[in-house]
């Protein structure tokens, strides 16, 4: 019964099965690698550059997300010609970190987008963005307001939306580094990671006037992907947002991670809104984000790597 | 060098200097030299301004330079300096075909000037200024502003655009990315016709604007008369040819050449290189051989009437009532009166304006402020952190406040229209209004409970300075939802913009007062 395994034959296959299994398993490790960094929070308190390096270093360090000569692009929050101290941007600091970071492992391009609500003169003057990105080789500084760098995609199977003109430049980049900065909003509760893609349309009326607007948020996200959301919540405008003036509440911390749902999610817990305490699942656009499968909206789900430097 | 080619030169790099400052009246103000000291240049609009405003303003007392200087050296300014006078000459050139040599009249009216210049003096003593369509330094502005600036952005942005596909495969990100904002301006016609009437009336005569109807012209020639700098002819060289009347510009030269119009005079010195014989010079003397204006009293007297006329008419309510409720002026535009008797309409502070939202007004500021600065909050919002308008107004129509003051200024207030608004009138999520409001005047209301409990946004007039940045954004297609209107319009002639009620009001905001959990 049964041929016998000539002992040729036997090492044959079982280098094969070797040779196989050396090149599925890496894969296969990488892949629960992949998914155990995805329901991974990390968040930082301390000086605010060692905290965004540090973070990162906590997600697997930058070359976990950028890989030499891509073309990254940054979406911090610079919408608004408020102070900085006002907490309504995305502080340039966190900006010009991550953008180095990016360089030091090899991007070739690194770009900082905004289509801002106010003029870019004045954004970039506020925000002091172009300052502190300036010299900074590789690194340009885009606020843009006309509609030809924007297009039209479609949005898979989207109720609130089907079409949505995004930037030219999310379609051109390799990897997409999400920079929100930590702070309330009027009309959606809090503006964090997603509200802040929001920023990288043309059309943002539509949104409020023409569908849903947390439905439209949440399925923006479904289009406009994110590799690293990283929120800068050195100083957090907990009211009158998302422009200020409002109440600034010094959290200093930085909050990374891949799953965009579970970030914003955390952040919200970490300080009552407008006077009020929320959890991810009040707030409409998130639960929605939620309800797509976009991640998780579950604290307990979701393991929290909590540092404070010194 | 030939006196024209040397004319011509300096010319050229005069108008270059203004298109320099032209160019350089933007944000952020970099130049080193007031941007708008073309128009602090003119005497006429100083005058004018002065006498309608019944106040001096300081910064245009540098016009007092021109006129001395014009005291000794004659009307050098037409000849050598003015960009309209050069732009005149260039557009000359073009009208001097033959087939339009017809049309040219042998004796150019020197005296209209004169009248005109008349006529504007005594509007501006009853109180009036109608300046604007008869300055050649604010129409050349004007101009500026209305046609070349769109223009140029124009042109850049297509330059750009063909260039963009190199610069994204060379992946020159700033270059690819690179754009301006295509600025527009209403009533543009304006400057179009009258550019269109000053460069046309070239087809009558060389320089026939200048020579005839410049009233700027008129003002600068009674001071060059005093001038002690003047052409002379030696009598025993001159063979009477002709050829430097032939050739002068401004017709200054008598038909008997050895004398000379000073008033007409630019200092060109065309007919002192002409000449064959070298029999003309220009000479410091006390008394050159003059060529009198054949002064018509009966005509000052009925320019004067004319003005008188314009003025009672003025007067006269033709216009049924009047309620300027889009009437929105720049933040410290001094009051109503005072500012239309001040503003040249030079349309410097809509060159200036960052979002484009300042404007010449159609029918917002009635008849009377046909071309003066209005807001146009749909167009673009007044920059909470830019106060440029005031900085290069030249007559001090818009005052220049620094930037902490002019955030105070109330130009306006904000109205929201319920039955449009997303919120209110349909339950929909929006409150983009509270969202961009640099000063935190919009806050969520509710309506009482008959009501089913609708809320939407609700605006703080003690907060609003009516910037319009609300009316901008507000997503409601057509008209916005939330609108500015002049109720509450903060004018003042002088003193502080900052009161102590307003202050409170600021920092009742700041500690979050206001902000209603939703």
């Amino acid at each position: 019964m049964g041929e016998h395994l000539s002992r040729r034959e036997f090492i044959k296959k079982s280098a094969g099965a070797a040779i196989g299994l050396g090149t599925l398993l890496p894969s296969w490790f990488q892949a629960f690698a992949q998914e155990e960094r995805a329901t991974t929070l990390v968040q930082v308190k301390g000086p605010v550059v060692a905290a965004v390096r540090k973070a990162v270093d906590l997600l697997g360090g930058m070359s976990a997300f950028v890989q030499k000569d891509q073309r990254v692009l940054l979406k911090p929050n610079a919408s608004f010609g408020s102070p900085p101290e006002w907490g309504a941007t995305t502080s340039a600091q966190v900006v010009k970190t991550v953008a180095e970071m990016c360089l030091e492992v090899g991007a070739r391009k690194v770009i900082i987008f905004d289509h801002p609500l106010q003029s870019p003169a004045i954004c970039l003057k506020q925000t002091r963005l172009k300052e502190a990105c300036s010299d900074l080789d590789g690194v340009t500084v885009v606020l843009s307001d006309r509609q030809r760098f924007f297009e039209q995609v479609t949005v898979p199977d989207g109720s609130a939306l089907s079409q949505v003109e995004v930037a030219k430049e999310v379609l051109k980049a390799d990897v997409i580094i999400n920079l929100p900065t930590a702070k309330s909003h009027s009309a959606t509760g809090v503006s964090l990671g997603m509200k802040n893609l929001m920023g990288l349309i043309w059309d943002r009326g539509h949104f409020h006037q023409a569908t849903d607007l947390h439905q439209a948020i949440a399925e923006l996200s479904t289009v406009i992907r994110p590799n690293l959301t990283l929120v800068d919540a050195t100083r957090a405008l907990v009211t009158g947002g998302p422009r200020g003036p409002g109440k600034i509440l010094d959290l200093n911390a930085i909050v990374a991670g891949l799953d965009p749902v579970a970030v914003d999610a955390h952040v919200i817990q970490m300080t009552p809104w407008q006077n009020r305490s929320l959890t991810g699942k009040q707030v409409a656009h998130i639960s929605a984000a939620h309800d797509l499968g976009l991640g998780k909206i579950d604290l307990e789900q979701v393991q929290l790597t909590e540092v404070e430097l010194g | 060098m030939k006196a024209q080619t040397i004319r011509a030169v300096i010319q050229g790099l005069f108008l270059l200097f203004f298109l320099l400052l032209f160019a350089l009246t933007k944000f952020p103000l970099g130049s080193p030299i007031p941007v708008e000291l073309l128009l602090r240049l003119d005497p006429l609009a100083a005058a004018i301004s002065f006498l309608a405003g019944r106040t001096v303003v300081p910064r245009m007392l540098l016009s007092l330079g021109l006129l001395g200087v014009t005291i000794f050296l004659g009307r050098f300014f037409c000849g050598y300096v003015c960009p309209l006078g050069t732009t005149i000459d260039i557009s000359d050139r073009f009208l001097c075909s033959k087939k339009l040599a017809r049309l040219k009249i042998k004796n150019i009216p020197r005296l209209p000037k004169y009248y005109l210049l008349a006529f504007l003096l005594l509007l501006g003593l009853l109180g009036r200024s109608l300046l604007w369509p008869f300055d050649p330094l604010v129409a050349f502005t004007r101009s500026l502003t209305a046609l070349l600036h769109p223009t140029v952005v124009f042109l850049s942005n297509l330059g750009l655009d063909v260039f963009r596909p190199l610069a994204e495969r060379w992946e020159m990100d700033a270059l690819a990315n690179a754009g301006f904002l295509q600025s527009s301006y209403a009533s543009w016609i304006i400057p179009v016709v009258s550019l269109a009437v000053i460069l046309g009336l070239g087809l009558l005569g060389r320089r026939f604007w200048c020579r005839a109807l410049c009233p700027l012209g008129a003002l600068l020639a009674l001071a060059a008369r005093l001038s002690p700098l003047k052409r002379v002819v030696w009598p025993h060289l001159c063979t009477h040819c002709h050829l430097c009347r032939e050739r002068c510009p401004t017709g200054a030269i008598g038909e008997d050449e050895e004398k000379t119009a000073f008033g007409e005079c630019i200092a060109c010195r065309t007919c002192v290189s002409v000449c064959p014989h070298h029999a003309v010079a220009f000479r410091l003397r006390k008394m050159g051989s003059r060529e009198d204006l054949n002064w018509d009293r009966r005509r000052f007297i009925l320019a004067s009437l004319v003005g008188v006329a314009a003025f009672s008419l003025s007067r006269i309510k033709f216009q049924p009532l009047f309620t300027p409720r889009r009437r929105i002026r720049p933040p410290g535009a001094v009051p109503e009166p005072l500012f239309l008797a001040r503003c040249l309409r030079c349309g410097q502070c809509m060159k200036v304006c960052l979002t484009n939202g300042l404007q010449p007004a159609t029918d917002q500021a009635g008849f009377a402020g046909i071309w003066t600065p209005v807001l146009v909050p749909r167009q673009g919002p007044c920059e909470r952190h830019c106060n440029l308008c005031g900085q290069v107004c030249p007559t001090q129509a818009i005052r220049c406040l620094n930037l902490e003051e002019k955030g105070y200024v109330r130009i306006g207030l904000a109205q929201v229209d319920q039955d449009r608004c997303l919120e209110w009138g349909y339950g929909r999520t929006c409150l983009v209004c509270d969202e961009v409001c640099p000063y935190g005047a919009i806050f969520v209301g509710k309506s009482n409970e008959q009501d089913q409990g609708r809320r939407g946004p609700v605006v703080d007039p003690q907060i609003c300075v009516g910037c319009g940045v609300c009316e901008h954004h507000c997503p409601v297609l057509g008209e916005a939802a939330i609108r500015v209107s002049v109720e509450w319009e903060d004018r003042l002639r002088e003193g502080s913009y900052i009161t102590p009620g307003k202050v409170r009001a600021r920092e009742r905001i700041l500690k979050g007062e206001n902000s209603t959990p939703r």
